[in-house]
């Protein structure tokens, strides 16, 4: 079993997750986490000065590690 | 684990097996602890960057990915909308005094300054354009840059009950007419005075008369006005009440005007009437009856009122059929679709329920969408006024519609 370069791993990863989240399904990485895209819908706010804020709609890309930090000393 | 579907597939894409895969992410993702261990951050180039948080680790995407995924919003950004309340009070308090001096610069500096913040609500001009549709006379003024500005002032008020707001605009570009046209000497600072009386207040002196015949006479309309002779000669008390320091200004313009007309009408001599549009315009109205005009005697009275309703059909920015592009102005987004089929279909959905609606071709670096917009507002605040007249969202659409600018 040879050892595949990181750099090719992490470059066909990243296309991979882009394909399959364009989906909208949510993809797990073994290892590392569970990526998926959540979206925040327009808002509209009123300041205090009176005047509206308008925010624009997003899809934002969403993490959730499998990764755990050893607790420090 | 190696029966994980994205294993699988990421091992067809390197050409390995998936236990070779699935080492090589553990190894990944050991290499990330060990960095976010030592340091509180790790670089995975081309995916981003993990951080070491109190909560766990968490995960800052290249921004190159985050654009990837937001592409149908990518060229939206947030828009503040600014309350419209102070715009005619600022108008009102701060220009007569600039006025009375003759100098805008002093007091014109932070007008200039609150103006431009209102720029881009005055610049769409919904008001002047209804207004030019109304008024059909007011055209025949533009033949210098000061009687340009003078149309819009004479719209605007559209009665005389606030004087001040007539008065403002006018000693405003007063100042900017001296400051371009220093050397034009009476006949032209007449002019924008001669304006603001009028559509301050509608009867009053003999200057509101003689004045505009000075300013808009020059080059053609000379002959067309009577003697001044016969002009009413007593002056506005109540201006002379309200701003005295005019009293010697206002006699010098007039008597300045008088004779300026008086010299410029008498070579040409030939009293003619002023404006005779309404019997002109009917001209391109008669469709209907083109060879039945000679027999009959009313015809003409048919034609101007067949010509006023055409130009007075009002522009309903909510509810009509579709959205006019050249129109431009802002409209509510509803929807951002791959699909121009799909867009046209919610656009028309909205068209039946009676609300203007239409799709607006938006083109990013990676793709193309179909924005379905309802509603076409010629300023945003008009459009958020509006926003408790709009449709409901359709069932399948997430979120609160988007304000947008529809020639962007």
């Amino acid at each position: 079993m040879h050892k595949l370069p990181q750099e090719e791993v992490v470059q066909q990863l990243v296309n991979l997750l882009q394909s399959e989240l364009t989906h909208s399904r949510p993809v797990r990485i073994p290892y590392i986490g569970t990526f998926r895209i959540v979206h925040h819908t327009s808002d509209i706010r009123e300041e205090k000065d009176g005047s509206l804020f308008i925010t624009p709609p997003q899809d934002e890309l969403d993490f959730h590690p499998e990764i755990e930090l050893s607790p420090e000393d | 684990m190696t029966n994980d579907p994205f294993t699988h597939r990421l091992a067809e894409l390197l050409n390995a097996e998936p236990k070779e895969v699935l080492a090589a992410l553990e190894r990944l993702a050991l290499r990330i602890r060990s960095e976010l261990e030592q340091d509180g951050i790790a670089v995975v180039e081309g995916l981003g960057t993990f951080r070491a948080t109190d909560g766990g680790v968490t995960l800052d995407p290249e921004p190159r990915l985050s654009r990837y995924f937001n592409r149908p919003y990518e060229s939206l950004k947030p828009v503040v909308v600014q309350t419209p309340a102070g715009d005619t009070s600022y108008q009102k308090t701060d220009i007569v005094p600039s006025h009375e001096t003759g100098q805008a610069e002093p007091g014109a500096e932070e007008e200039e300054g609150a103006e431009a913040e209102r720029a881009e609500e005055t610049e769409p001009a919904p008001v002047n354009d209804v207004t030019g549709e109304k008024e059909p006379e007011v055209p025949e003024e533009p033949e210098t840059p000061e009687e340009e500005t003078v149309e819009p002032e004479d719209a605007a008020p559209a009665g005389p009950v606030i004087p001040a707001e007539a008065e403002t605009v006018p000693e405003e570009e007063e100042a900017a007419l001296d400051e371009e046209v220093p050397d034009t000497g009476e006949p032209v600072v007449q002019p924008p005075e001669a304006a603001h009386t009028v559509s301050s207040n509608g009867p009053p002196p003999v200057e509101e008369e003689t004045e505009p015949a000075a300013a808009a006479g020059e080059p053609e309309e000379l002959d067309e006005f009577p003697p001044p002779t016969q002009k009413r000669e007593v002056p506005d008390e109540a201006e002379h009440r309200r701003r005295p320091v005019w009293i010697p200004l206002l006699f010098f313009l007039l008597i300045g005007g008088v004779i300026a007309v008086y010299v410029l009408t008498r070579p040409i001599g030939g009293p003619t009437v002023v404006e005779r549009p309404a019997p002109e315009q009917p001209a391109p109205a008669d469709e209907p009856r083109p060879a039945d005009v000679d027999p009959d005697a009313p015809a003409p009275v048919d034609e101007p009122a067949e010509t006023p309703a055409a130009p007075e059909e009002p522009f309903d920015p909510l509810r009509g059929n579709a959205i006019h592009v050249d129109r431009g102005g802002y409209t509510w987004i509803y929807a951002s679709l791959p699909d121009m089929a799909a867009a046209e279909e919610v656009a028309q959905d909205f068209r039946r329920q009676g609300f203007r609606s239409g799709v607006i071709v938006e083109r990013t670096d990676a793709r193309t969408f179909y924005r379905v917009g309802v509603g076409q507002f010629q300023t945003q605040e008009e459009a958020t006024a509006a926003l408790n007249q709009m449709p409901p969202l359709p069932a399948n659409t997430p979120g609160n519609p988007w304000l947008r600018r529809i020639n962007q």
